[in-house]
């Protein structure tokens, strides 16, 4: 049996920071997060050092996606406020490039730059990874701004102004902002967890709204989020059902529904999903890493949602996260329910978040 | 169409006479650009012309055709998206602009068919159907979720946009018909299986009757009994017992038993029979549970070794603190 080969997933990861081709085009609007998978990617294979040069552009690229309130009234756009994907709106990048936190265009803040959530998890992310203190991230302003992301009928969580997106996937990254930056004030947690709860569909799992089908992703975004609260002990009367369903998704990789096939992508959705509830010691970690090691790509390095298929960015830092999960010892140790590896999460949060 | 054959059509906006009014505004990356995109020229070119619109704030028919070119190279732009329903919802009420919402079903439906996994489609898609077209679209949206159905059964955003449908409008005629229909062609679509019990949960409570539950059972045996180790029917048959306990139904449990002789080398019907033991908690059921666990671990289910391992420990804890 071949090895996974760490050295040109590496590779991989470099070239893709200096460029991505064409077909990323569809992740433009989230492109925080392809800056996180390639950065973080390079963080659990420990090569962070390689990014040594260019850290401090990064950091200023990773700032001038913040959306800032408003000089004049910072209230006229705390509900944008946050990072963005993308300068779609055409702002000046000296101008996001300096030590302030707020904005003193007078043209600025436009109605149309709209922050999203997932940008803003992964811009704290990508920050802590290459040890930035956050001093240049108006937390207030995010904290103000999230609280209008969630909803009161039911709890649920959109990912940006004006989308209607609410979901698991938003109420999991509104989750991730709050512990980040240490400020739960914007989720109304109770209402959260109802909300969590009533997403558990009749197989043991959750979907992605009331009632959909259990689905990996959702399942995630759901522990994950009791993770971060602290308020795993939920869970309990529906533990036993929950270890089942999440076990008999192995099939030799994880799949993310029943009757699908499985993913390389899966390895950490289901993957951090056991980590987080103490129980991975349920996985055959020798399947997962031959299914993982099959779908990495022999010339171009990276890893593919499954073998014979053209690798992605995405599916390349997901499976070694998932293959941290079985101790690899290529891949350095995560926190599940961040993304985030334990050296650059730190002590205290990884005291807090760590059940081993 | 190959790229190069888009170019040789394309005309750049700032060629284009109805648009040299506008002064495009292009994008500052700065000096050094992380996981820059490759993206093409006329993407770019259509990016500068929407920056230029933004500020200016113009709603009009050229825009809506401005950002229709943007979203069909980039359908996940939830910015565009966003400033095309302010365009609509301002054309609206002007009377000096004409433009038939159905030419945006149109562009939903052929955005949708091409790319059906989408968030930003589906998201404006019922939008659109909420705002402007309301119950009469139920039939179209129907009709379209089995296209779409049809070329990919399982597709989550497909199903989604179903249950909102149903929910908002209330309209649940033929529904357990078409899942059926989905059945009959596949039956290892969960997402199916999943749209059955959402319908029962239309108009049943949990617990669900024992009524509900018999007529249930039976249709889901009868699948089981057609590919018996196909996971979905099991996984539904025992989600139909949700609130409640699986003792009240021994019949069952004896219908079990005479297939779990008969389909040796079954993980499924192993599984549920272990649960109903567990719950009986006795002795007796404990050990008969601890046989099973042996069975899956040694035998019939050795990818999930670990698991069935493990339930072994635990039932065997239990059994020693009776």
């Amino acid at each position: 049996m071949t090895t996974f080969n760490p050295e040109k997933l590496a590779k991989f990861f470099q070239r893709s920071l200096n460029a991505l081709p064409q077909p990323y085009l569809s992740g433009l609007p989230n492109h925080l997060s392809l800056i996180y998978f390639v950065v973080a990617g390079l963080d659990l294979l420990d090569k962070v050092d390689v990014l040594d040069a260019q850290k401090q552009e990064i950091i200023n690229y990773v700032y001038s996606r913040q959306i800032l309130p408003s000089n004049d009234n910072p209230e006229h756009n705390i509900e944008n406020c946050g990072f963005r994907g993308y300068n779609f709106i055409g702002e000046d990048f000296c101008k996001c490039d300096s030590n302030k936190l707020f904005n003193d265009n007078a043209e600025c803040p436009p109605e149309f730059d709209l922050p999203s959530t997932p940008n803003t998890y992964c811009a704290l992310l990508i920050l802590k990874i290459l040890g930035d203190n956050y001093e240049r991230v108006n937390k207030e302003a995010i904290i103000k701004s999230l609280k209008f992301r969630q909803r009161s009928i039911d709890g649920a969580c959109s990912g940006s102004p004006h989308v209607g997106d609410y979901d698991l996937r938003h109420l999991f990254t509104a989750s991730a902002v709050s512990f980040m930056l240490d400020d739960w004030s914007a989720i109304d947690k109770e209402s959260a967890i109802k909300y969590i709860l009533s997403c558990l569909s009749y197989e043991g799992a959750f979907g992605q709204t009331p009632k959909q089908e259990a689905h990996g992703g959702p399942t995630y975004c759901a522990i994950a989020s009791l993770t971060l609260m602290g308020r795993l002990d939920v869970l309990e009367p529906f533990k036993e059902q929950l270890l089942f369903w999440l076990a008999k998704k192995q099939i030799t990789g994880f799949s993310g529904r029943t009757n699908k096939d499985p993913d390389t992508c899966y390895s950490f959705w289901i993957g951090a999903s056991l980590t987080m509830l103490n129980r991975y010691d349920l996985v055959d970690f020798p399947s997962i890493d031959a299914f993982i090691t099959s779908a990495q790509h022999e010339a171009i390095g990276g890893i593919a949602k499954e073998p014979g298929t053209l690798p992605d960015i995405m599916h390349s830092y997901l499976s070694i996260e998932g293959l941290s999960f079985g101790n690899h010892p290529s891949v350095q140790q995560i926190l599940p329910a961040l993304g985030l590896s334990k050296r650059a999460a730190g002590k205290n949060w990884v005291d807090i978040l760590d059940n081993k | 169409m190959s790229s190069e054959e888009e170019s040789d059509l394309y005309t750049p906006y700032s060629e284009r006479p109805e648009w040299s009014d506008v002064t495009p505004i292009p994008q500052d990356d700065g000096p050094h650009p992380v996981c820059p995109i490759m993206y093409t020229d006329e993407f770019k070119d259509k990016m500068n012309y929407f920056r230029a619109i933004l500020k200016s704030k113009e709603k009009s028919l050229r825009v809506l055709k401005l950002l229709e070119d943007i979203v069909q190279d980039n359908p996940s732009n939830y910015t565009v998206w966003y400033y095309r329903r302010e365009v609509l919802k301002s054309i609206e009420n002007d009377t000096s602009i004409e433009y038939d919402i159905a030419d945006e079903m149109q562009l939903l439906n052929e955005m949708g068919e091409t790319d059906p996994k989408n968030y930003q489609i589906w998201n404006h898609r019922r939008f659109i159907v909420e705002k402007y077209i309301g119950a009469a679209s139920n039939e179209g949206e129907k009709l379209f979720l089995s296209d779409v159905l049809n070329e990919d059964a399982k597709n989550y955003h497909a199903w989604s946009h179903r249950q909102w449908l149903l929910k908002t409008f209330q309209q649940w005629q033929g529904e357990l018909e078409f899942v059926n229909k989905l059945l009959k062609l596949d039956h290892r679509n969960n997402s199916a299986w999943n749209h059955r019990f959402f319908v029962l949960l239309s108009n049943n409570q949990l617990p669900f009757s024992k009524e509900l539950i018999d007529r249930e059972v039976e249709f889901a045996l009868g699948y089981i009994k057609f590919s018996p180790n196909n996971e979905s029917p099991w996984s539904y048959l025992r989600g139909l017992f949700k609130g409640q306990s699986l003792l009240n139904y021994q019949d069952l449990l004896k219908q079990l038993l005479e297939l779990k002789s008969k389909y040796i080398g079954c993980s499924h019907v192993n599984s549920i029979i272990l649960d109903f033991y567990q719950e009986e908690n006795s002795k007796k059921s404990l050990e008969d549970s601890l046989n099973i666990c042996k069975l899956l671990s040694e035998t019939i289910d050795p990818i999930h070794k670990k698991y069935w391992e493990f339930k072994y420990n635990t039932i065997e804890i239990k059994l020693k603190s009776l």
